[in-house]
């Protein structure tokens, strides 16, 4: 390797021939791979050679796509609910104001369930404190709608605008919940294991997963812990029965009705809690 | 040819990339080896869904980002200064970028440790998590730009000096490395700054997840072809010296690198086969140019398998197979290239069917995906990084093992843990166990018989960390050995080249046509994101419960 190169020389006729071929063979392959994707391929099932919808289908653009409409969709059931998790609902929710809500509170809420969240009959009427806005929304929604059936919320919600719900949803979400951690030294270990990690065997998810403080499950799924056990149990079995209905998939109707009574009442003790520093 | 010592003040800096690599790998593959357990229904200590995919987390960013990125970042350090016969251009701003590295690591793996990133190293909007693992990633990623910068930078310096003269082939194959990922890691960069961050920052509360994905694609098949180019580097320039002979073709390794640079940029969409978000044209379209990535390999093979038979041929193996026994089995860059070359055929024969369009949708989501790259980035590429760092440490440190046969040892154990690692992991994606999943209830009757062949797989897992384990060992262990040559000899060409086209020696017409093949494959799919109405995802917050 010792011999001598020829001094450097201008571009040559090898070098451009390497750049002309090497940009014919990328381009062709490129042109002829476009016509297949673009043209021929979606125009195989089609009667007519049609090569502008072919590309429009081809690209996905709206109004091309040729799917049968589903046979189901007008006869589909009426939703369980009617909130939807919309940006305009989360931009709504961000936009509330505690200080708005508080006044709602006050004249409206307060009476059953406490100005400051913590309910004055909690086997009646659920406490607010600390609850997520989210789930207080859905649920002050629903009952507006009556998608979820209440002879006393029902009116009351109904008396309040979308912009209202979300405000009276932000002051409650604020107000400090009672120190509280699950009664697990009050129940069998089957029930805190139904609710820490579900059961798999009766495809039960765990409680928690969607109920607990680390939930990651349905955004409006209301945290559990401090409610008191009466009403935790009721809830459980109206869902068993079917008599609430608010809930998207049926996913708790699916879950209550494979629970026994016993474990309805235990879950509910388990749910109610006891004082943290316990 | 004479041999370049590994001087000029780098033997340090590449010490630094290729240790803070291979100590990251070894947490990894212990990592590894625990969520397959988990996954085989035995119930090892710490098992709860949050530590596994926490686990998956630090396990996929350190595999993915930090260790290979530091790897081949003191792969090119080295190839360029033992190649070029030259220091760096500038040694001071290697460090800086190694430093920006440390601490991208450090800032992006406390949140996923803390539970506060389990996002999954491909990040999975709309999960979104702590900000600093993204600022972290980041960091990674700025540092290494730095590694692509000296890298171009020696290159063009080197031809300045020496007109008209072939770049050295190990040192062309690293540049083609470096702009590769400097396009790869344009796609994330994007997601990162315009998307993940301002998201994690609470600035927006929605996250357009088909165009974060699209990005993501972006990078993530490039991303494999910039791990895998050292392998390849190593295939053309070192194997064939190692086993005692001369390289085939020095033009066949050009045109593979150039090859691979092209068609792993414009194909990332076969990622996205099932996505909703893009119609069947340009998806057709990748798949097309994903097909075209077996050229290069198929290249490869050919060439490698000609420099070898040569050699076994001259060793006295006789007819048609007969040289394949007759080659030094017993050097590890040997073995090494054999077991990577067995591995990346059964890999790749896998990743055919992910890139068909039809076929993917029998295997899409199951493990059979993670199963492929694992085969892929475990048996071909990380396989030669063992046989590279066994090449390269005793020159370093100008100390020899003691003895081949640990590293032969280890580099069998490896093969064998990936082999029993991933072809159960592949029958269980066929019957249809998804992947990102961390337990199954094998006691439901319709997927008990997936336990057995998960517990396969775990075993597999535990014969590679022991190959992982003794693989640091090995080095460790160099330390005693005996004074070495620390001189670096690449394989020579049967015919060297004295002069090779500019389009073979340089990147001009390689940027420009992946310019053309990225703006036709991207530039729809990405720019409908722009004019057609889309629904963005509320954010999901992984790093606020609690």
């Amino acid at each position: 390797m010792s011999e001598a190169l020829p001094p450097p020389t201008e571009p040559s006729a090898a070098d451009r021939s390497w750049c002309l071929w090497a940009s014919v063979l990328v381009g062709a392959f490129t042109l002829i791979s476009l016509i297949l994707a673009l043209i021929v391929l979606p125009s195989r099932s089609e009667t007519r050679f049609d090569p502008f919808t072919a590309i429009c289908r081809a690209l996905g653009i709206p109004g091309y796509a040729k799917i049968p409409p589903d046979p189901g969709a007008a006869t589909a059931s009426a939703p369980v609910s009617n909130v939807a998790w919309t940006v305009e609902t989360r931009r709504l929710l961000s936009n509330a104001s505690a200080t708005r809500g508080a006044t709602i509170a006050k004249d409206t809420c307060g009476v059953c369930h406490g100005e400051d969240g913590k309910s004055v009959d909690p086997a009646q009427f659920p406490n607010l404190a600390g609850q997520s806005e989210a789930a207080i929304f859905k649920e002050l929604r629903d009952f507006q709608s009556g998608d979820r059936k209440s002879d006393i919320m029902q009116p009351i919600a109904a008396s309040l605008t979308e912009e209202q719900i979300s405000d009276v949803a932000a002051y409650f979400a604020t107000r400090p919940r009672a120190d509280l951690r699950a009664a697990d030294s009050g129940v069998l270990l089957k029930i805190s294991t139904l609710a820490r990690i579900g059961d798999p065997a009766r495809a039960i998810p765990s409680c928690d997963s969607c109920h607990g403080l680390s939930r990651s499950g349905p955004e409006a799924a209301p945290l559990l812990l401090g409610q008191s056990s009466p009403y935790l149990e009721q809830q459980l079995k109206d869902f068993g029965t079917g008599e609430r209905h608010n809930d998207f998939f049926k996913r708790m109707r699916t879950i209550a009705h494979q629970l026994t009574p016993d474990e309805e009442r235990r879950l509910a003790i388990y749910y109610q809690g006891m004082p943290a520093s316990n | 040819m004479e041999g370049r010592a590994v001087t000029y003040r780098a033997d340090r800096l590449i010490l630094a990339h290729f240790g803070v690599a291979f100590a990251t790998f070894a947490v990894a593959i212990i990592l590894g080896a625990w969520q397959m357990t988990v996954r085989s229904g035995l119930n090892p200590v710490f098992t709860s869904p949050e530590a596994y995919f926490a686990s998956v987390t630090a396990h996929g960013t350190i595999m993915g980002y930090v260790m290979p990125t530091l790897f081949v970042m003191g792969f090119g350090y080295f190839v360029a200064v033992t190649s070029l016969d030259r220091p760096l251009p500038n040694t001071r701003l290697a460090w800086i970028g190694f430093w920006l590295i440390m601490a991208g690591v450090v800032m992006a793996m406390a949140p996923v440790l803390a539970g506060k990133a389990t996002v999954l190293y491909t990040f999975y909007p709309p999960l979104t998590g702590s900000v600093f693992y993204y600022l972290g990633l980041v960091l990674v990623v700025v540092g290494s730009w730095f590694w692509i910068a000296l890298m171009i930078w020696a290159m063009s310096d080197w031809k300045k000096d020496n007109p008209g003269k072939p770049v050295p082939l190990a040192m062309f194959g690293n540049v083609a490395n470096a702009f590769l990922w400097l396009w790869t890691t344009a796609g994330v960069a994007a997601e990162l700054l315009f998307q993940a961050i301002p998201a994690s920052l609470g600035w927006t509360q929605t996250i357009d997840i088909g165009l974060a994905r699209t990005l993501f694609a972006w990078t993530l098949h490039p991303i494999v072809y910039f791990w895998l180019l050292p392998a390849y580097i190593a295939f053309y320039t070192m194997a064939p010296r190692a086993a005692g002979g001369r390289l085939y073709s020095d033009m066949m390794g050009r045109l593979s690198f150039l090859l691979l640079v092209l068609y792993s940029l414009p194909v990332g969409m076969h990622h996205l086969f099932t996505d909703p978000e893009h119609g069947t044209g340009f998806k057709f379209l990748q798949m097309m140019l994903t097909a075209l990535v077996t050229v290069p390999t198929l290249l490869t093979i050919f060439t490698i398998g000609a420099s070898m038979e040569i050699v076994g041929r001259l060793r006295g193996g006789r007819g048609l197979f007969g040289w394949i026994g007759a080659l030094p089995w017993d050097r590890p860059m040997v073995l090494a290239t054999g077991l990577s070359f067995v591995l990346l055929g059964f890999g790749g024969f896998g990743g055919t069917i992910n890139m068909s369009y039809g076929m993917n949708a029998m295997i899409h989501n199951t493990s059979w995906v993670t199963a492929h790259f694992h085969l892929i980035y475990g048996g071909s590429v990380v396989t030669m990084y063992f046989a590279i760092a066994y090449e390269f440490w005793p020159k370093l440190v100008g100390r020899q093992p003691l003895s081949l046969k640990p590293i032969r040892l280890q580099l069998w154990l490896w093969a064998i843990g990936i082999v029993v690692t991933t072809f159960p992991w592949h029958v269980l994606g066929l019957f249809g166990e998804p992947r990102r999943v961390a337990t199954f209830d094998y006691a439901n009757p319709a997927i008990a018989f997936w336990q057995p062949w998960t517990i396969v797989s775990m075993i597999g897992g535990y014969i590679m960390l022991a190959g992982g384990l003794l693989f640091v060992w090995n080095l460790v262990t160099l330390y005693r050995g005996p004074e070495a040559d620390r001189q670096m000899h690449y394989a020579v060409a049967l015919h060297p080249p004295q002069r090779v086209p500019s389009a073979l020696n340089g990147f001009a017409l390689c940027n420009w046509l992946l310019l053309f093949l990225m703006l036709m494959a991207y530039g729809y799919p990405i720019g409908q994101f722009f004019f057609i109405k889309d629904y963005p995802a509320p954010i999901h917050r992984v790093d606020l419960g609690g």
